[in-house]
């Protein structure tokens, strides 16, 4: 997981909604883990409250998170980064969505009237099919 | 690619496009790499150093029977950009800078309200791949702001923006309940 800077209510709560729903949880399913009751989950992905430390603790262990002070300023290491690019690879295809189609993305920017000869090529070359 | 462009010119250069989608993501297989920073002939020197050639609007790499295409589409990021880029240290003291994932989204949904399935499905599996690496909540408040001072695709930002998000949760509640079905069916009953 990416480490979020959170500097108000408002952006704590959407932090734990992207979470949430990041997972495939509804807030009852969160509601579930934390023992935490649904509405109050609710305010707090609203940005309603000003949470206490235990509760953010709870949501933050169902979530697989941790609380961290830190400095600004962040870089990734290629070793991340590529890993990342993995697991998301990996949740698009279980999800059904397939893999994006190049010729399909050439196809639909020639129909615009963009020159694509030249990506065309490169793309014949790497590949070594047409369409 | 980024860091050598930004090494041979002297400038920092920002991977955007669908070459910054393969990093968030992967598997995007991009056709070309879009940088974003300095333009002009004499970056086009410093880029021919590498054995780049011009072709068109493009720069081209030949080598081992493949090219490698490099765009320069502009100098500086789209004006709904809002965030520093990510910073990916490839070396010892080399990073690449490449598009945030927020910023990313804001792109593709922006190609989405063309209309078109193709620039939707891109936006969904983008949003599906980066979805907690992507803040949403940035993201309304920029499509709402555009849609009240802009027109055209920018009028439609909200309502696309939506659209996708609504996909993607659902794509991912879905994924999430298969997964929970497929762990039931492993496990051994009484």
């Amino acid at each position: 997981m990416d480490a979020d800077e959170v500097r108000s209510t408002a952006a704590l709560g959407s932090v734990v909604r992207r979470e949430r729903e990041g997972r495939g949880w509804t807030l009852a399913e969160l509601s579930a883990r934390t023992a935490i009751p649904e509405p109050n989950l609710s305010r707090l992905e609203r940005g309603l409250v000003d949470v206490r430390l235990s509760t953010l603790q709870r949501v933050a262990d169902a979530l697989g998170a941790e609380i961290t002070l830190r400095p600004v300023g962040r870089e990734r290491r290629l070793d991340e980064v590529v890993r990342e690019a993995q697991e998301a690879r990996d949740r698009i295809i279980a999800a059904g969505l397939g893999e994006s189609d190049p010729w399909a993305r050439l196809a639909r920017r020639r129909a615009r009237g963009e020159d694509t000869r030249v990506e065309a090529e490169a793309l014949r070359r790497r590949d070594g099919s047409t369409a | 690619m980024t860091a050598a462009v930004s090494e041979a010119t002297g400038t920092e250069y920002v991977l955007v496009g669908g070459a910054a989608v393969n990093v968030h993501t992967g598997g995007y297989r991009p056709t070309d790499f879009d940088l974003v920073g300095p333009l002009g002939p004499a970056v086009d020197r410093a880029l021919g150093v590498l054995g780049f050639a011009r072709r068109g609007r493009f720069l081209v790499l030949a080598a081992a029977g493949r090219e490698l295409v490099l765009d320069l589409p502009d100098d500086t990021l789209f004006d709904l950009a809002g965030d520093p880029p990510d910073r990916v240290v490839v070396a010892e003291g080399v990073t690449a800078a490449v598009l945030s994932a927020t910023d990313l989204m804001m792109d593709r949904v922006l190609q989405a309200t063309d209309g078109t399935a193709i620039t939707l499905e891109e936006a969904v599996r983008l949003a599906v791949g980066a979805y907690r690496r992507i803040d949403w909540r940035v993201l309304e408040s920029r499509s709402r702001v555009a849609s009240e001072q802009g027109s055209g695709a920018y009028a439609l930002l909200p309502a696309t923006l939506h659209r996708v998000r609504s996909l993607a949760r659902r794509a991912l509640r879905d994924l999430n309940a298969a997964r929970g079905e497929a762990a039931d069916g492993l496990s051994p009953r009484a």
